[in-house]
């Protein structure tokens, strides 16, 4: 019997989820921190590395669990999508932000297609600071649908960066 | 017969009780008491008396004290079910509510349910007849505590409550009426006896048998606002309380069953209806109504619609576990608000780690818990769940 790891998505947990309300609660739950006293800033900084321990390990948690109810979902990705804004605050600080950003788009054309240069620069200012795999794994990931899409390709070419 | 093996089952999820002898309780030299789905060797419990004025194997009548004590023993002592008087639990109401994983006003306090060393004095139960046998075997008639959904037929539609897209409780079209098709959380509906002594008991379809609809996963009681159908936390508001009617006049009055028509009255005499203008662009749904008219209107019929248990369990539990992330959400937001720069406020930060400790641990144990269910893999780590 072949091991698998993730496996597919349990489509009933995810719309009973959905139906409860959690992409909201988790939402609110990662900012909630920021807004009474923690400084984003020291979010990932390896001075307060151990301070914001559990806090990092919450919020990989909460992170890691809005990706598994994307996964392959459209409406729940559109719900997730909803926070995308808020989510892109902590990008680049070590709470598995960009999985859970590439899962929301994967294989979701309409989504694909809200994809516009602002987000894609937002990206590429990461990878200027850090040649990080999953930026680059985000922009392939968000090229194609399965086929190439123009629009966002366009969106991603920077002759100059490389 | 005392000291029958017996099970403790929770009626509305079908747990069993059972003790945790690894887990400590709140109360220090206790073990925990967890409701687990299919129950272990630590689940079954012997009734005694809990005098020795009666003997072993004379029989237990509603009303007379017992104890419940494991019959298997963890290194020679068996263990009873016991209720601590926490001064911990009396104080902090918080820790309460984190254990039951709810928050309602009316819940004033608690006090822990654990397995104490039998050694001690034990806890005396007093048994209290909630739903006799012979009605748990009335299969398909409508009880109190049973979950339903109400479905107007003539509209082909749910009665349907979502707090993220509408204020109200609205008709929701829908065709999905088949029993395994309709599982949709904001459908369910549990119906609720006014009497406490009668809370399992079968529901009349009469004037003077008043009932509560509470949406299952709100917490929230249905209640006549005006004209139209409204929520309300307060569960002792009059404007709670409904009867039913049969649409069938030949039908006993006595008994509701499973997808029998009723009709809905409300607390002011109208019976519950559609309205004839929809206030929003939402093509699938439609207001409710009441209408005062003197017979209720025929197209205005609603089927009950039970839902089945496997689903009903499956919103029971994810719902439970929400709550775990609702109740840490909450603990934040009582929190004053802050103004950060680039460093953490020295006065506020501390209370946002106090919350996160508190926290932590149960949070982690839920989020895992979602995480590792919602794909079908092997790996029980979530970290690496959708990685690959």
């Amino acid at each position: 019997m072949s091991h698998v790891s993730d496996g597919q998505p349990n489509k009933l947990m995810q719309k009973l989820l959905r139906e409860l309300g959690l992409v909201q609660q988790v939402a609110s739950a990662l900012m909630l921190p920021f807004q009474k006293g923690l400084a984003l800033e020291e979010l990932g900084q390896p001075q307060h590395k151990e301070k914001m321990a559990p806090l990092v390990t919450l919020m990989n948690l909460f992170y890691r669990l809005l990706k598994q109810m994307a996964k392959e979902n459209l409406r729940n990705a559109k719900e997730v999508y909803k926070h995308l804004g808020s989510f892109r605050k902590h990008l680049g600080r070590g709470v598995l932000v960009t999985p859970t950003v590439k899962e929301i788009f994967a294989g979701k054309r309409e989504l694909i297609n809200l994809i516009n240069q602002d987000l894609v620069n937002h990206f590429m200012s990461l990878l200027e600071v850090d040649k990080a795999p999953q930026y680059i794994d985000f922009l392939m990931s968000v090229c194609t649908c399965p086929e190439p899409l123009p629009n966002v390709q366009v969106c991603t070419f920077k002759p100059d960066f490389f | 017969m005392r000291k029958l093996d017996t099970e403790l089952i929770h009626q509305s999820s079908s747990l069993i009780a059972s003790s945790d002898m690894l887990q400590r309780a709140i109360e220090g030299s206790s073990k925990r008491a967890e409701l687990i789905a299919d129950g272990s060797s630590h689940s079954i419990l012997l009734v005694k008396p809990a005098f020795k004025a009666y003997t072993d194997g004379s029989p237990v009548a509603v009303g007379d004290l017992v104890t419940f004590v494991t019959k298997k023993t963890i290194a020679g002592s068996s263990y009873c079910l016991h209720m601590s008087a926490s001064e911990e639990l009396y104080k902090e109401r918080e820790l309460v509510m984190r254990a039951l994983k709810l928050d309602h006003d009316y819940i004033l306090g608690g006090q822990e349910l654990n397995f104490a060393s039998a050694e001690h004095r034990p806890t005396m139960f007093r048994g209290i007849i909630f739903q006799s046998a012979a009605q748990q075997d009335n299969e398909g008639v409508l009880k109190g505590e049973d979950v339903i959904t109400l479905y107007h037929k003539n509209f082909s539609s749910f009665l349907h409550f979502d707090p993220e897209t509408h204020e109200k409780p609205v008709f929701y079209s829908s065709k999905r009426v088949n029993d395994k098709a309709r599982k949709k959380c904001a459908w369910m509906w549990k119906v609720e006896c006014v009497q406490v002594t009668a809370a399992a008991h079968p529901l009349k379809a009469t004037e003077d048998s008043p009932i509560r609809l509470k949406h299952l996963i709100t917490n929230m009681y249905l209640k006549q606002e005006g004209s139209a159908l409204g929520l309300t936390k307060e569960y002792r508001d009059p404007a709670t309380l409904f009867s039913m009617k049969q649409f069938n006049k030949y039908t006993d009055p006595e008994k509701i069953l499973h997808e029998d028509m009723i009709f809905m009255r409300g607390p002011s005499g109208g019976w519950l209806g559609l309205a004839e203008e929809d206030d929003d662009d939402d093509i699938r749904t439609v207001p409710s109504l009441f209408k005062n008219v003197e017979i209720a209107p025929e197209s205005d019929a609603l089927i009950v619609l039970p839902v089945r248990p496997i689903a009903l369990r499956n919103v029971v539990q994810l719902r439970r576990l929400c709550l775990t992330i609702i109740d840490y959400k909450k603990e934040l937001e009582v929190l004053p608000d802050c103004q950060t720069t680039s460093t953490s406020d020295p006065n506020c930060s501390p209370h946002v780690f106090e919350v996160i400790t508190e926290c932590s641990g149960g949070l982690m144990n839920t989020l895992r818990n979602l995480i590792v269910n919602l794909t079908w893999g092997d790996d029980p780590d979530p970290m690496s769940r959708g990685t690959q």
